[in-house]
């Protein structure tokens, strides 16, 4: 019994998978990495064409409240997809009042409702390996900036490969996303895309992953949860 | 009879029985779902998990709430300040008991084809 979780802790991380059950965390994510990518890759140039402006400022202002109301968009997904089909539970994040369900957010808040010793340790776990993964992240995107090399994008894409890889299973990602870095690295440096813009096309990459990830889940589970039939008025 | 073993008569029957004790945690962890949610988890019918649920509503133990999530209604259920300390209270007494040295280094519930742990009977059962 004493190295099994309590049951507490059970049902806290059967909430917490259940969040990220139906995919629409990572398309969401998904879509913010690409809308930062065109923002990125697309700056107008001056003079700049009114379409051209527009559709970069319309860009950046999604990204901008989608990266800000990321749990708020989730939860009004969830709403009308999620919640009718198989119930709702309490966001993971709600307590820590954020705006935003980043990763980090959501781990802290979680070694917080441990009760146990084995509770934490394995909730700590949860969050040290989400610390390395922004850690494993961050280096592959300064890696990126700071070396000026062919193969540096796809060294700092398997590198968060790895940081994906390890942190797997606590956010319910699929294969795609570890194993589609490295052939997005792979794809910048066999395209010889150009350096400076390496991070954007990693951006882009990131976006494609999440989104394809999180729309294999969505389908998925939308296929095994059928909506529920509204009785004739 | 030790005082670790007579604390067990003193546990919470609210909270004891089995399926409400299952309803009782899962709330503990997530603070507040919906019917639908905790059916599931818990694999109660409808009439079951509505019976326990008015049970520990009567008891003081669960707040229910008719709410709307956009325009979809949900029946959304939390345990309350008196819940929430009791529940906290029974974990305490069975980790006491569990734990206590004059149980040795057996358990005290031997993990077995407990009947009561059948589901089909947890959900006919009330």
């Amino acid at each position: 019994m004493a190295n099994s979780p309590s049951s507490v802790l059970d049902a806290e991380q059967r909430a917490w998978r259940y969040w990220f059950a139906d995919g629409l965390t990572n398309l969401t994510v998904g879509v913010t990495g690409l809308l930062f990518a065109f923002c990125m890759l697309y700056t107008p140039r001056w003079p700049p064409s009114p379409l051209a402006m527009t559709a970069w400022a319309v860009a950046l202002g999604l990204y901008m409240a989608m990266s800000l109301r990321q749990q708020k968009i989730v939860e009004w997904l969830k709403a009308r997809t999620t919640y009718p089909r198989t119930g709702y539970v309490q966001p993971p994040t709600t307590e820590a009042d954020s705006g935003s369900a980043d990763l980090v957010t959501l781990s802290l808040h979680a070694a917080n409702t441990a009760s146990s010793e084995e509770d934490q340790r394995l909730l700590s776990g949860r969050k040290r390996r989400t610390i390395l993964l922004l850690a494993l992240v961050l280096l592959g995107m300064f890696a990126m900036i700071a070396i000026q090399s062919r193969w540096t994008p796809s060294a700092a894409c398997v590198i968060v490969g790895i940081g994906m890889c390890i942190s797997r299973k606590d956010y319910r990602w699929s294969w795609i996303i570890p194993l589609g870095f490295p052939i997005v690295g792979a794809c910048i440096t066999l395209f010889s895309a150009p350096l400076q813009k390496a991070p954007a096309y990693f951006c882009a990459g990131w976006g494609v992953l999440f989104f394809v990830d999180g729309a294999t889940t969505l389908i998925r589970y939308l296929l095994q949860n059928p909506a529920p039939k509204v009785p004739a008025a | 009879m030790t005082p670790d073993l007579q604390a067990l008569a003193t546990l919470d029957r609210t909270i004891h029985e089995p399926a409400r004790l299952m309803i009782m945690t899962v709330l503990y962890a997530v603070n507040e779902a919906d019917f639908l949610y905790l059916q599931r988890e818990c694999g109660l019918t409808q009439g079951n998990l509505s019976s326990h649920l008015g049970k520990l509503e009567a008891a003081g133990y669960v707040l229910i709430e008719k709410m709307f999530k956009g325009k979809y209604p949900l029946t959304v259920c939390s345990l309350t300040q008196k819940g929430r300390a009791a529940f906290a209270e029974y974990l305490q007494k069975i980790r006491v008991v569990s734990e206590s040295p004059s149980n040795g280094r057996r358990t005290l519930v031997k993990p077995g084809p407990d009947k009561a742990e059948r589901p089909g009977l947890l959900r006919n059962g009330n």
